[in-house]
C-alpha cells in the first residue's frame, strides 16, 4: 500500500466516524444554543422560536438575578480553588515524607475526589443539618454556638465552599504530590550541602519545579468549580433565597423550570464568553507535538 | 526528602496531623454509612448517636420494596456502554492522530478538546430538544450516546500518550507483511496498550457514573440513574427518610470506592495523565 493510500484509509476509518459523532452530538448543539439565544421561545406556548435579534442580550445586562449568579459563581470559584490550592500544597508537603502507613494515608486522603458529586451533596446535606447533623453537635461539644449551615443566607455559600474544599482538595494534593516526586533528590542534597534552610529549599527548589503543575491544576480545578451544579441542586436547590444559586443552576432553572429556552440560551453564550475570556491563556500551556 | 531524625514531640505532631487528615477525609463517608445502618429511633436521636444496634432495614426497604435496584442497574448499563464506546472510538481517533500527518490535524485536535471545557449546561438545552423531537426521551440508549460523546475527548487525549509508546516499526512491519490496517490495529496495537485501555476505561466509567445533569434532564421514569433517583427521596422533609437517602448514597458510591481501592495507583496515574505530562 502506498503512503497516501494508507493515509486516506486512516483518516476515513479511524478519524472520520469519531469526528462526525462528536460534531453531531457536541458541536452542533453548541451552535444551536447560539442560534437559540437570538430567539424568544417559551416552551409553555405552542409557537416555535421567534427571532428577536439581540433583545435577550440587552435584557441580560439588566437582569440582576443573572448578574448576581455570575458574581456568586466567580466568587465561589476563586475562593474554593484558592483554598484547595493552598491546602493541597501544604498537605502534599506534609505527606511527602516517610512514615508508617504512608500509602494507606495517601489513599484515604484521596478518597473524596472519586465520590459522585450528587452524593457529596447528600453527604454534606446530612452533616450540615441544623438539628440532627453531627457538625452542630460537635460545635455544641466545644461550647460554641450552632450554625444554620444551609438555612442562613449568609452562611450557605460558605457551606458550599466547605463542601467543595472537602471534595476537591485531594485533586490539588494529588497533582502537587506527583509533581514533588518528580523533583530530583540531588537538588535538595546539594542545597543542604550549601547550607540552605528548609524555607529556602521550598522557595528556590520546590516551588519553581512544580510551578507548571500548579498552573495546570488551578486552571482545571477552576474550570470545574465554575460549572458546579449537582451539589447546590441537591443541598439547597439554590436557596435560601438565591444565596447558593450558581450560574449552572440559574440557567437550568430558566430552561427547565421556567421554560425560557431562548433566554437561557443567551445566558449560556454569555457564560461561555466569560469562560473563554478568562481561560484563553490556557491553550498556551498545552503542548502539542 | 531525606529522612531526618525527629524528636518525639515532632513525631507526635506528625502523627496528630496524619490522623486529622485521615479523619477529615473519611468521616463524612463513614457517617453516611453509619446513617444507613440506623433504625428509626436512632435516626431521630438528638444528639446524633454513634453507638447503636445496626439494622439492615433501610437496605431492605430500598432494594426490595423500592425501585432502586432498577435505577442502580441503569447506572451500571449507562456507565458500561458509554465507557466501552468512548474508549473504542477514542483509541481509534488517537491512533489516527498519532500516525498521520494532515493539514488540519492541529485544528481538529483543538476542536475536539474545546467543547470539553464547556459546562454541561451549555449543551443540555439543544440536546433536550433533539432528544424530544426524535422521541428518544427516557431511554438508556440516549444517555449512552450522549455521555460517550462527552467522555470521548479525554480518551483521545490520554490514549495519544499511551499510543506514542508503540514503536512505529512494529506497525509498519505488520503492514508490509500484508496485514490490513484494521488487523494491525486490533491484533498488534490494542494488545500493546491494554493497560492504558483499562485505566482510561475505568476513569470513563467513574466519570459517567458520576454524571448528574444529563440524566436529570433526559430521564423521568424508565432510564433514571442512581444519583438522580436518590433525589426523589429527598423531597420528603421527614427525618426518617434519611436512612433511605444515606443507604442510596452509600450504595451509589460503593462500586467507585471498591474500584479506587483495588486500582489505587493505576487509577491515579490515569487521572493525572491528562493533566501533567
Amino acid at each position: 500500500m502506498t503512503i497516501p493510500q494508507q493515509r486516506r484509509i486512516f483518516l476515513l476509518f479511524f478519524l472520520l466516524p469519531g469526528m462526525a459523532y462528536l460534531v453531531i452530538v457536541r458541536i452542533v448543539p453548541a451552535f444551536f444554543t447560539f442560534f437559540l439565544s437570538f430567539t424568544r421561545w417559551d416552551l409553555t406556548e405552542r409557537s416555535g422560536p421567534e427571532f428577536i435579534g439581540l433583545r435577550n442580550y440587552i435584557e441580560i445586562l439588566h437582569d440582576q438575578p443573572f448578574l448576581y449568579s455570575v458574581g456568586r459563581t466567580l466568587f465561589f470559584t476563586v475562593a474554593a480553588t484558592g483554598i484547595e490550592l493552598v491546602l493541597g500544597f501544604l498537605i502534599a508537603l506534609f505527606v511527602h515524607r516517610d512514615f508508617l502507613g504512608k500509602n494507606a494515608v495517601r489513599a484515604s486522603i484521596l478518597t473524596p475526589m472519586v465520590i459522585t458529586p450528587a452524593i457529596v451533596g447528600v453527604i454534606w446535606y446530612v452533616l450540615f443539618h441544623s438539628r440532627i447533623g453531627p457538625l452542630n453537635w460537635f460545635l455544641t461539644l466545644l461550647g460554641l454556638p450552632t450554625v444554620e449551615w444551609l438555612n442562613d443566607p449568609n452562611v450557605a455559600l460558605l457551606s458550599l465552599i466547605i463542601t467543595d474544599v472537602w471534595h476537591w482538595t485531594p485533586f490539588m494534593f494529588l497533582l502537587c504530590l506527583s509533581a514533588m516526586q518528580m523533583i530530583p533528590e540531588e537538588l535538595y542534597e546539594s542545597a543542604e550541602v550549601d547550607g540552605a534552610s528548609r524555607g529556602q529549599m521550598l522557595v528556590h527548589i520546590t516551588l519553581p519545579m512544580i510551578r507548571d503543575t500548579l498552573v495546570v491544576a488551578v486552571i482545571l480545578r477552576s474550570m470545574e468549580a465554575f460549572e458546579i451544579f449537582a451539589e447546590p441542586f441537591v443541598m439547597t436547590g439554590g436557596g435560601p433565597g438565591d444565596a447558593t444559586e450558581t450560574l449552572s443552576l440559574h440557567i437550568y432553572k430558566a430552561a427547565f423550570l421556567f421554560f425560557e429556552m431562548g433566554y437561557a440560551g443567551a445566558m449560556v453564550v454569555i457564560s461561555i464568553a466569560i469562560l473563554v475570556s478568562v481561560y484563553s491563556f490556557y491553550w498556551r500551556f498545552i503542548k502539542f507535538d | 526528602m531525606a529522612i531526618r531524625k525527629r524528636s518525639w514531640i515532632g513525631r507526635l505532631g506528625v502523627a496528630a496531623g496524619v490522623v486529622t487528615l485521615v479523619v477529615v477525609s473519611l468521616f463524612p463517608v463513614y457517617y453516611m454509612l453509619l446513617t444507613s445502618l440506623k433504625g428509626s429511633t436512632d435516626l431521630l436521636a438528638e444528639p446524633p448517636s454513634f453507638l447503636f444496634t445496626p439494622t439492615l432495614d433501610n437496605y431492605v426497604q430500598l432494594l426490595v420494596d423500592g425501585q432502586f435496584s432498577r435505577y442502580y442497574l441503569n447506572s451500571i448499563e449507562v456507565a458500561f456502554w458509554s465507557s466501552l464506546i468512548a474508549v473504542f472510538i477514542g483509541t481509534m481517533m488517537a491512533f489516527a492522530f498519532n500516525r498521520v500527518q494532515f493539514r488540519l490535524r492541529k485544528l481538529l485536535f483543538f476542536l475536539i478538546l474545546v467543547p470539553r471545557s464547556f459546562p454541561p449546561v451549555t449543551t443540555i438545552i439543544p440536546v433536550f430538544f433533539a432528544v424530544r423531537a426524535l422521541g428518544m426521551m427516557d431511554q438508556i440508549f440516549t444517555l449512552v450516546l450522549f455521555e460517550a460523546a462527552v467522555r470521548l475527548p479525554l480518551v483521545v487525549w490520554v490514549m495519544r500518550g499511551f499510543l506514542r509508546n508503540v514503536p512505529n516499526e512494529l506497525v509498519e512491519a505488520a503492514m508490509l507483511d500484508g496485514c490490513t490496517l484494521t488487523r494491525t490495529f486490533f491484533q498488534i496495537v490494542l494488545p500493546l496498550v491494554a493497560p492504558g485501555l483499562v485505566a482510561v476505561g475505568i476513569i470513563t466509567f467513574i466519570d459517567t457514573w458520576n454524571a448528574f445533569l444529563v440524566p436529570l434532564v433526559l430521564t423521568n421514569f424508565d432510564a433514571v440513574t442512581a444519583p438522580v433517583a436518590i433525589l426523589s427521596y429527598m423531597q420528603s422533609e421527614e427525618a426518617l427518610i434519611w436512612g433511605i437517602i444515606a443507604t442510596g448514597g452509600f450504595l451509589t458510591i460503593l462500586p467507585i470506592l471498591i474500584f479506587s481501592l483495588l486500582l489505587h495507583k493505576f487509577l491515579l496515574r490515569g487521572l493525572t495523565a491528562g493533566a501533567v505530562k
